[in-house]
C-alpha cells in the first residue's frame, strides 16, 4: 500500500511540475519585433525583406509588368483566370482578386520599408551605414508609391494633371492594429511630394555601386528621371537622365549592349552598364514569369501570349521582333517573349535600364519648351540604330512624340510600361477603352469596404 | 496501516471515522474548487502546492479506511435462468463494485453502512437489492427497457441515459457494422440529429466536414473535439504540399470496427466540461474492451466494387471544335480563324476531329477490401480486446487509393478490489497515393473536365496527347505519371490507474499520447509537362506531432435516503509539439531515382516547429432526488498558451436539470406513456482552434533576397486575444410510448460570441488583418429523433430510427459590420447565413440589339446572345454594386432514416439520408459552360444561343467573354437538395455468423447537375461551404462479406 501511495504522489508531483511549462510556449520560426531589428544584422536582414516584397508575384515577380501589358495591347489572354480576362477585356470588376493582391502586397512592402526606416534610425553601430540603409529603404518606398499611383492614381487625362487623385499615404510603420486605422486617399501631388522627398534623400545617400540587385545611386537617379517624366517635368527629367547617360555616352552604342547581343540582356543576368537595376531571382527564390507565358509543353500555364498587334507593330528588320514575339524553335514556344524564358523561375526582372533613359530624355527634349528636336532625334536614334533600324524620320514635336511612343512600345514591351504610357499620352482609346474612368484602375472593393469608404473608390466603378 | 487494522476491529469507531473521512473528502473538494476561483490571482506554483497537498491528504485519508463484510451470490437471466457473466455489481452510492464471472457468480466487499446493491447489465434493466443482513444475494435480471437502462459515456465518466440532464446521443458501432466506411466521422453521417457530416469529395482518405449544431465559427475551426478513450485527437491535415482543395483527414487513421460506441455531446451541459475546445461539440469515441467471458473471436471481412454513379455528358470532338470556331468568329469577326489568335490546330473542318471522353478514361471500377479480426475475453482479474485489420480502398479515379493497417490491444487488470489498471495501445499505418484535385490545372478530375475532347488520349508514338493551346496536362498523365505517396504512422496509447481511496471517493489518473508521424513523397517526372522543363521535380515532407495529456480525476459518490450526490474533480494538462521538415529538388538523372538527393538543383529546404499547451481544472456536481429531480452543474477553468497574456484563462460553466415526470403519481395511470422527461441546460464552452501564436506580434524569417537572409513583419499582435465563447441554451422533451417508441424533441440556441475573427485592416496599413474577438454568430434549431422498436417477435422484428434537424444560422456581428468575400461566390455578411452566396442576378439572354440598347449598359462589347444581368440598384449601368445575396448553402432541414427489418434468418437494413433546401455554387459549370476559351465543354452547350437558335437559357459562345457572361451569378447556383439511398444491407444469419451483401450510395434523387450534390471544394471550410469546382465525386459501392464469430 505504501508503495502505491508513494508512486501516486511521485507521479502526481511529476505531472504538476510539467504543468507550469505547459502554458509557456514560444514560436520557433518567428521573432518578436523588439528583438528582430535590434542588431545590425537584423536591420540588414530587414532591408533585404523590402526587396523580398518587390519580388512577390503580386508585385514585380509578375503583376506589374503583366498587367501593364495585358490591360493594353501587348498581351493576349490565352489562359484560365477570369481575373486576367477582365484585364484583357478592359472590364475590371472591383473584386478582382489580382488587383486586391497587388494593392495589399505593395502596401505590405511599403510597411516593411516604413518599419526599417524607423528601426535603422534607432540603431547606433559604427559598422552600420545608417544613411545608406535609410536611403535604400526610402528609395524602395518611393518606387512602391509610384507604382500605386501609376495604376490607381492620377486623372483620366494622365498623370501630374490638376485634380489628380492619389492613394492613402502611410510613412510610419504599422506596429499595432491602432496604427492601421484607415486613411483617406492623399492627392496625387501629395504622393509625388513624398516620392520626391524619398528619392532625393536616396540620391544623397546611396552608394555608387552595390551588389547586383541592390539599389545604387544610378538606379535612384534613373527612377527619379522616370518620375519626372510622368510629372511632365521635362527639363528636370532631361537633366536627371543626362546624369546617368553621360557616364556611359562615350561607350559603344552609348553604353547599350550591341544589337546582336540584345537577347542577352535577359538570357544573361546583370548585363552592365545597360541594366541599371534588376531584381535577382534564383531557382530557390523564383518568379512565375516564364511559367505564365509558356505553354504546357514547355512547363508553363499558357496564361498570356504576345499579341498579334505587338508583332505587327515592329518595323521590318527590327532585331527586337523575335525577342518580343518569339518564333517557334527547339525549346522556344511561339508568340512568347525571350525576356522571360526560364520555367525554373530564375529569370531576373529588369526594373530600369539605360535604354529607357535615352527614351526618357528623347521625350523630355521633344516635349520641353522650346523643344530640342535634334537632341530628341539623337536619343531616339541610339535606340533605333541598336535595333537595326534606320534613323527616325520624325522631325516635328508632334511626330517625335508619336515616334517615341511607338519606340517605347517596342523597346519596353513585357517590361511593364505600355499601359502607363498610354495614360501619359492620354491615348487609352488606342486599346479599345471608350469610358474615360477606366483609365484608372478600381481601388480593391475590400479596401473600400474595410475602410468604411474612407478610402474612396475611383469614380465610375 | 496499523491504525486501519486496529480500527477495523471496532465497528462503531470505524463508522465515526467514515463520516469524518467523508467530510474531509468534501472539504478537500471545496478547497479544490476555491483553487479555481483564485487560480487567476495565484501563481501556478501555489496551485500546484494546493493540488499536491490535496493528493497527499486524500491518500492518507484512504489509508485510514476500514474493511467491511463479504456478500456473494449469482446473477441469472430471468427468462431462462442462464447465468449472466459481466454483470456489474455496485454498492449503491459508491464506486465499490465488481462484475460477475462467466458462471454468474460474484463476491463483493460491502462496507459497513451500505444498504443496497445495484446490478446492471447491458440490455437488462438494472435492479437494486437491499443488503440488509444477507450474505448471499441471488438475482434474476429482466431484459428489455433497453433505451432507458442504457449507459452512455459522458465527459470524465458514464451515466445512465435516464439520468442525463444534457444532450448526448449515442451511436453504437453494432448498428454500422460492415458499411464500407473509412473512419469514425463517416460513421456519424445521418445518424444523429443536429450533426451534419459533409463528405467534401470522394477522394479516399480525404477530410469530412462535421458540424454539430451548425457552423460555430468563422475563422477558427468549427470541427468538434474528438476524444478517443480520453485522448483528445490531433486533427486536420499534416500535409505540407498543396494539391488542391481536398485535404487529408487524420481521423481516417482510426478503424471504425474497433469502436464500441460514439457519444455525440451537443448541449452546454454535456460539452462545457471540455471547456475551451468544446464550443463545436464533442465526439467521444470508446473502443471495445474485454469481458470476463469466454473468448469471443470474430472475423469480419468484405469485398466490394465501386464506381462513379454519375458522369457529366460532354461535347464530342467535332462539336467542341465547331463551338470554338463559332466563339472566335463571334468575337473577332466572321473571317477570323483560330490560328490568327495563336490557337494552333483548330482551323480544320470540325468533322475531321476525333473524340475523346476523358471521364471514361479516368473513372474505373475500383475494389474495396476490408478484413478485421478481433478477440474479446478475459476473466475476473484481466480482460482484453485485441484487434487487427486491413482496409484497402481503391479510388474510382485511376491511381488513387487508401490503405490502412490497424492494430489494437486494450487491457484491464484488477490488482486488488481497490486498484485497477487500464491500458490501451493502437498502432496504425495509412498509405495513400494522393492525386492533385479540384482547383488545380494538374488535377485529374479537373483536367478531365477542362480538356477539350478533340484529340486522342495518346499520340501514335505512345506519348500523351496534349492540347497545344491549353495549359492543362492530359488527365492520364496527371494520374499515372505523378506520384504522391503519403504515409502516416500513428500511435494512440493510454495507461490509467483507478484507485478506490475511500468508500465514496475514487481517484483515476490517466496518461495518454497521440503520436503521429507523417511523410509525403511527391515526384513529378520529366515525362509530365510540369516536370519536363525542370527535368523532374521532387518534394519530400515529414512532420510529426506529439500530443500528450495527463488527467487526474477524483470522483465522489454518496447516496442517502432518496438523495444521490456525485462530485467529479479533474486536473488536466496537455501539450502538443509539432515539427516539420520539407525539401525540394529539381533536375533529376532520369526518373528512376525519386529521392531528392538525386536532384541537382535544390529548390527549397525548410524546417519548422510549433507547440501549444493547455491546463484545465474541472469540477462537476450531479444531484438527484428520488431519481426524478435531476440537477447538474459544472465548471472548468482552462489556460491556453495560444491566447494573449491578458486573456490566457477562461471559465466555462454549465448548469442543467431534468424532471422525470413519468415517475410522478399523476402520470402513473397514463399507460400508453411509458416514460416522460423534460430537461433544460445552459452553459458556455470555448473555442481555441486558432494558430498557436496568433496573439503575438511576429517578424517572420524567409523574406530572402539575393540569397541573403531577410526578415519582414508577418503578424500584428493582440495581447487581448481570448476565447471564442459559445453560449448555449437547450430544452428538450423526451418521451416513450408503449415501451416501444422513443421520441426526443429538442430546441437549442447557440450564440457564439467573441468570435476569433480576422478583423480586416485596410491593406494600405501593410497588414490585411489582425485576429480579434469581434464577431457573433447564432445557430439555433429544432432536432427531432424517433427510435422505434416497433416489432420484436421471435421470427420478425422491425426497428426504425428517424432524425431530422431544422437548422438556422445567422451571422450577427462582424467587425464594423464589414462583409467579406470567401471562396468563389461565398459572402459573409451580418444578418445572413454563414454560407451565403452573393452575385449578379441573371435576367435572361439578349435576343437582339434593340433589347441591348433598351437595357442598362453592361459593356461596350455586349451583343445578342449575351447574358443580361439585373440592374439591382437601378443606376442604368451594370456594376459591382448590382450584386446581392443569391442563395445559401445552409439547408432548411436534413436528417436520416434507418429501418432494420429481420425475418427469421434474413435481415435488411436501409439507411436513407436527406438534405433539403440548400444551394450549391457549381463553379465547374462556369468553365464547362463558359464557352469562352479552349476548355472542354459540357454537352448542354449544344443548345447555346445562335441567331437561329434563340435560346433563353444558354448564351452564345464568344471567345474571351467580353460581356463577362461567366461572372458569379445565379446562372451557376443550383438547388443542392437531395435524398440518397445511402446504404442498404441484406444479411443471412447462420449460427453466430452472418453473410451479407450491401450497396452504398445506391441511388440519389436530386436536381443538381454536377457529379454529386454533397460536395465541398474547399474541404473543411466555415465560410465557403457548398461550392463545387471539379471535385472528385463519391463512389457507389457494392460489396459482400461475412462476419464469423467463434
Amino acid at each position: 500500500m505504501n508503495k502505491i501511495k508513494n508512486l501516486l504522489i511521485i507521479s502526481g508531483a511529476l505531472f504538476l511540475t510539467a504543468c507550469s511549462k505547459v502554458l509557456d510556449q514560444q514560436p520557433q520560426a518567428s521573432l518578436s519585433p523588439e528583438t528582430a531589428f535590434s542588431t545590425r544584422t537584423g536591420v540588414e536582414a530587414g532591408l533585404l525583406g523590402i526587396y523580398d516584397g518587390f519580388q512577390s508575384g503580386d508585385y514585380y515577380g509578375l503583376a506589374v509588368w503583366i498587367y501593364a501589358d495585358l490591360y493594353a495591347d501587348n498581351l493576349t489572354h490565352t489562359g484560365t483566370f477570369p481575373t486576367f480576362a477582365q484585364m484583357a477585356n478592359k472590364q475590371l470588376l472591383t473584386d478582382n482578386t489580382n488587383i486586391n493582391g497587388m494593392w495589399n502586397t505593395i502596401y505590405n512592402t511599403i510597411n516593411r520599408a516604413n518599419n526599417l526606416i524607423v528601426q535603422a534610425e534607432k540603431l547606433n553601430d559604427p559598422a552600420f551605414n545608417k544613411l545608406a540603409a535609410i536611403g535604400e529603404a526610402r528609395a524602395l518606398r518611393a518606387i512602391a508609391y509610384f507604382d500605386l499611383l501609376r495604376f490607381f492614381g492620377g486623372g483620366t487625362q494622365g498623370y501630374g494633371k490638376p485634380g489628380g487623385v492619389g492613394v492613402p499615404l502611410f510613412t510610419q510603420p504599422t506596429l499595432s492594429p491602432a496604427n492601421g486605422t484607415p486613411k483617406p486617399r492623399s492627392t496625387e501631388a501629395e504622393i509625388y511630394a513624398s516620392i520626391l522627398a524619398d528619392l532625393n534623400f536616396a540620391i544623397l545617400n546611396l552608394p555608387a555601386s552595390a551588389a547586383s540587385g541592390r539599389l545604387t545611386l544610378n538606379a535612384a537617379l534613373a527612377m527619379m528621371a522616370r518620375v519626372q517624366l510622368y510629372q511632365e517635368q521635362w527639363a528636370a527629367a532631361e537633366t536627371m537622365a543626362t546624369n546617368v547617360i553621360n557616364q556611359f555616352a562615350a561607350q559603344p552604342n552609348g553604353g547599350l549592349v550591341a544589337g546582336v547581343d540584345y537577347a542577352n540582356l535577359w538570357l544573361s543576368k546583370n548585363v552592365r552598364p545597360e541594366s541599371i537595376w534588376e531584381l535577382q531571382y534564383y531557382a530557390d527564390d523564383r518568379n512565375f514569369g516564364a511559367f505564365y507565358y509558356y505553354p504546357g509543353a514547355n512547363g508553363g500555364r499558357n496564361e498570356i501570349t504576345s499579341s498579334s498587334s505587338l508583332a505587327l507593330a515592329h518595323e521590318p528588320g527590327d532585331l527586337r521582333r523575335n525577342i518580343n514575339v518569339t518564333v517557334a524553335a527547339p525549346g522556344i514556344p511561339a508568340n512568347k517573349t525571350r525576356k522571360f524564358s526560364r520555367t525554373a523561375g530564375d529569370d531576373n526582372v529588369i526594373l530600369i535600364r539605360l535604354a529607357e533613359l535615352y527614351l526618357i530624355r528623347a521625350e523630355a527634349r521633344a516635349r520641353k519648351t522650346p523643344s530640342n528636336i535634334a537632341g530628341a532625334q539623337a536619343d531616339l536614334n541610339v535606340i533605333r540604330t541598336r535595333a537595326g533600324l534606320l534613323p527616325t524620320t520624325a522631325a516635328t514635336t508632334a511626330d517625335l512624340i508619336l515616334a517615341i511612343q511607338q519606340e517605347r512600345r517596342i523597346e519596353l514591351a513585357h517590361e511593364g510600361h505600355r499601359w502607363f504610357d498610354l495614360r501619359r499620352y492620354n491615348n487609352y482609346s488606342a486599346v479599345g477603352i471608350t469610358e474615360a474612368f477606366r483609365s484608372l484602375w478600381p481601388i480593391p472593393q475590400r479596401e473600400v469596404l474595410t475602410s468604411g469608404s474612407i478610402v474612396a473608390q475611383n469614380s465610375g466603378y | 496501516m496499523i491504525l486501519a487494522t486496529n480500527l477495523s476491529e471496532c465497528p462503531k469507531i470505524q463508522l465515526c471515522f467514515l463520516l469524518i473521512i467523508a467530510q474531509i473528502c468534501l472539504m478537500e473538494f471545496l478547497l479544490f474548487f476555491r483553487g479555481f476561483r483564485y487560480a487567476k490571482k495565484l501563481k501556478l506554483t501555489s496551485m500546484r502546492k494546493l493540488l499536491l497537498l490535496l493528493i497527499a491528504f486524500t491518500l492518507n485519508a484512504a489509508q485510514l479506511f476500514a474493511q467491511g463484510r463479504v456478500v456473494t451470490g449469482e446473477v441469472s437471466d430471468e427468462k431462462d435462468g442462464s447465468p449472466l457473466g459481466g454483470v456489474s455489481v455496485i454498492v449503491k452510492g459508491t464506486n465499490i463494485g465488481t462484475s460477475t464471472s462467466k458462471d454468474g457468480s460474484f463476491s463483493i466487499n460491502v462496507p459497513a453502512g451500505a444498504t443496497t446493491l445495484v446490478f446492471s447489465f447491458v440490455d437488462y434493466s438494472s435492479t437494486e437489492v437491499a443488503i440488509g443482513v444477507k450474505s448471499v444475494i441471488n438475482v434474476a435480471l429482466v431484459s428489455g427497457e433497453k433505451a432507458l437502462s442504457e449507459v452512455v459515456v459522458v465527459g470524465y465518466g458514464t451515466q445512465r441515459k435516464r439520468d442525463l440532464t444534457g444532450s448526448v446521443t449515442q451511436v453504437k458501432t453494432a448498428d454500422l457494422q460492415n458499411r464500407p466506411i473509412q473512419g469514425p466521422d463517416q460513421a456519424l453521417r445521418g445518424q444523429v440529429a443536429g450533426v451534419t457530416v459533409t463528405q467534401s469529395s470522394g477522394t479516399p482518405g480525404a477530410s469530412l466536414n462535421v458540424s454539430i449544431r451548425g457552423t460555430g465559427s468563422i475563422n477558427a475551426s468549427s470541427q468538434p473535439l474528438y476524444v478517443i478513450d480520453g485522448i483528445p485527437l490531433n486533427m486536420g491535415s499534416y500535409s505540407q504540399i498543396g494539391v488542391g482543395g481536398q485535404t487529408l483527414n487524420s481521423l481516417a487513421d482510426i478503424n471504425p470496427n474497433e469502436v464500441e460506441s460514439y457519444e455525440v455531446l451537443k448541449d452546454a451541459a454535456a460539452v462545457a466540461i471540455y471547456g475551451s475546445r468544446a464550443a463545436n461539440g464533442v465526439v467521444l469515441i470508446t473502443t471495445k474492451r474485454g469481458t470476463n467471458k469466454k473468448t469471443k473471436l470474430s472475423v469480419n471481412s468484405y469485398y466490394g466494387i465501386a464506381d462513379a454513379y454519375n458522369t457529366i455528358p460532354v461535347l464530342t470532338g467535332p462539336q467542341y471544335v465547331a463551338l470554338l470556331q463559332e466563339g472566335v468568329r463571334n468575337r473577332f469577326g466572321a473571317t477570323i480563324v483560330p490560328s490568327q489568335l495563336g490557337l494552333a490546330g483548330l482551323n480544320n473542318a470540325p468533322s475531321t476531329y476525333p473524340s475523346t471522353n476523358w471521364q471514361e478514361l479516368i473513372f474505373r471500377q475500383a475494389t474495396i477490401k476490408s478484413t478485421d479480426i478481433n478477440a474479446q475475453g478475459g476473466n475476473d482479474k484481466t480482460r482484453f480486446f485485441i484487434s487487427g485489420g486491413v482496409f484497402d480502398q481503391n479510388g474510382i479515379v485511376i491511381n488513387s487509393n487508401f490503405k490502412r493497417y490497424n492494430f489494437r490491444i486494450n487491457l484491464d487488470n484488477t490488482i486488488t478490489d481497490k486498484l485497477k489498471l487500464t491500458g490501451g495501445i493502437a498502432l496504425s499505418r495509412s498509405e495513400s497515393n494522393r492525386l492533385r484535385n479540384d482547383n488545380n490545372i494538374y488535377g485529374v478530375v479537373s483536367t478531365a473536365m477542362l480538356l477539350g475532347s478533340h484529340f486522342s488520349a495518346y499520340n501514335p508514338n505512345g506519348t500523351y496527347g496534349r492540347d497545344p493551346n491549353a495549359s492543362i496536362e492530359n488527365p492520364l498523365a496527371n494520374a499515372i505519371e505523378v506520384s504522391n505517396a503519403v504515409r502516416n504512422n500513428r500511435v494512440l496509447a493510454n495507461i490509467g490507474v483507478d484507485y478506490q481511496l475511500c468508500n465514496n471517493l475514487s481517484f483515476r489518473s490517466q496518461f495518454s499520447v497521440d503520436y503521429l508521424n507523417f511523410r509525403e513523397q511527391y515526384y513529378i517526372p520529366s515525362t509530365h509537362l510540369q516536370g519536363a522543363g525542370v527535368r523532374g521535380d521532387g518534394t519530400e515532407g515529414y512532420s510529426q506531432d506529439l500530443n500528450w495529456i495527463n488527467e487526474n480525476i477524483l470522483t465522489y459518490k454518496k447516496s442517502w435516503n432518496q438523495h444521490d450526490l456525485a462530485f467529479t474533480g479533474v486536473a488536466s494538462y496537455q501539450e502538443s509539439d509539432f515539427e516539420s521538415l520539407l525539401g525540394q529538388a529539381q533536375n533529376f538523372p532520369g526518373d528512376q531515382i525519386r529521392r531528392i538527393s538525386a536532384g541537382s538543383v535544390r529548390v527549397q529546404a525548410s524546417s519548422s516547429g510549433s507547440s501549444w499547451g493547455l491546463v484545465g481544472y474541472i469540477g462537476r456536481v450531479n444531484y438527484a432526488y428520488k431519481g426524478r429531480y435531476l440537477f447538474s452543474a459544472s465548471l472548468r477553468r482552462d489556460g491556453s498558451s495560444r491566447f494573449g497574456a491578458n486573456r490566457r484563462w477562461g471559465t466555462f460553466p454549465s448548469i442543467s436539470g431534468a424532471w422525470r415526470l413519468k415517475e410522478e403519481s399523476f402520470l402513473s395511470n397514463v399507460k400508453a406513456l411509458t416514460d416522460l422527461k423534460i430537461r433544460a441546460s445552459y452553459g458556455k464552452a470555448g473555442n481555441a482552434n486558432i494558430a498557436d501564436f496568433a496573439s503575438l506580434p511576429l517578424v517572420g524569417a524567409g523574406a530572402n533576397y539575393i540569397q541573403g537572409a531577410g526578415l519582414a513583419p508577418s503578424q500584428l499582435g493582440n495581447p487581448n486575444l481570448g476565447w471564442e465563447e459559445a453560449e448555449q441554451t437547450d430544452i428538450a422533451l423526451e418521451f416513450q410510448l408503449f415501451n416501444k417508441i422513443n421520441v426526443i424533441a429538442e430546441y437549442y440556441v447557440k450564440n457564439t460570441n467573441n468570435l476569433l475573427l480576422a478583423k480586416p485592416l485596410v491593406g494600405s496599413s501593410g497588414f490585411t488583418s489582425v485576429t480579434e474577438n469581434v464577431g457573433k454568430l447564432q445557430n439555433k434549431g429544432v432536432e427531432i429523433s424517433v427510435n422505434g422498436d416497433l416489432i420484436r417477435k421471435k421470427d420478425f422484428s422491425w426497428s426504425t430510427n428517424f432524425n431530422v434537424t431544422f437548422p438556422d444560422n445567422k451571422v450577427i456581428k462582424l467587425f464594423d459590420g464589414v462583409p467579406f468575400a470567401a471562396g468563389f461566390a461565398s459572402w459573409v455578411q451580418e444578418g445572413q447565413d454563414l454560407g451565403s452566396f452573393r452575385g449578379f442576378v441573371v435576367k435572361g439572354i439578349f435576343q437582339n440589339a434593340a433589347q441591348i440598347a433598351a437595357a442598362p449598359t453592361q459593356s461596350a462589347a455586349t451583343s445578342p446572345g449575351d447574358v443580361q444581368f439585373e440592374d439591382l440598384n437601378k443606376d442604368g449601368r451594370i456594376t459591382s454594386d448590382d450584386q446581392r445575396i443569391i442563395g445559401s448553402a445552409v439547408p432548411d432541414w436534413f436528417g436520416g432514416f434507418t429501418n432494420d427489418i429481420r425475418y427469421k434468418k434474413f435481415s435488411m437494413n436501409v439507411f436513407i439520408q436527406f438534405v433539403q433546401g440548400n444551394d450549391v455554387y457549381n463553379n465547374t459549370r462556369a468553365f464547362s459552360e463558359g464557352m469562352n476559351s479552349v476548355f472542354g465543354q459540357a454537352a448542354s452547350t449544344v443548345n447555346r444561343w445562335t441567331p437561329t437558335n434563340p435560346s433563353t437559357t444558354m448564351p452564345r459562345a464568344v471567345f474571351g467573354d467580353p460581356n463577362n457572361n461567366r461572372r458569379v451569378s445565379t446562372r451557376w447556383l443550383e438547388d443542392g437538395s437531395f435524398v440518397r439511398l445511402k446504404n442498404i444491407v441484406l444479411s443471412y444469419t447462420v449460427g453466430k455468423s452472418r453473410l451479407f451483401i450491401q450497396a452504398e450510395n445506391l441511388k440519389t434523387w436530386t436536381k443538381y447537375k454536377g457529379f454529386d450534390p454533397e460536395v465541398s471544394t474547399f474541404s473543411i471550410t466555415n465560410t465557403a461551404p457548398g461550392t463545387d469546382f471539379l471535385t472528385y465525386p463519391q463512389a457507389r459501392t457494392f460489396s459482400f462479406g461475412v462476419n464469423v464469430t467463434l
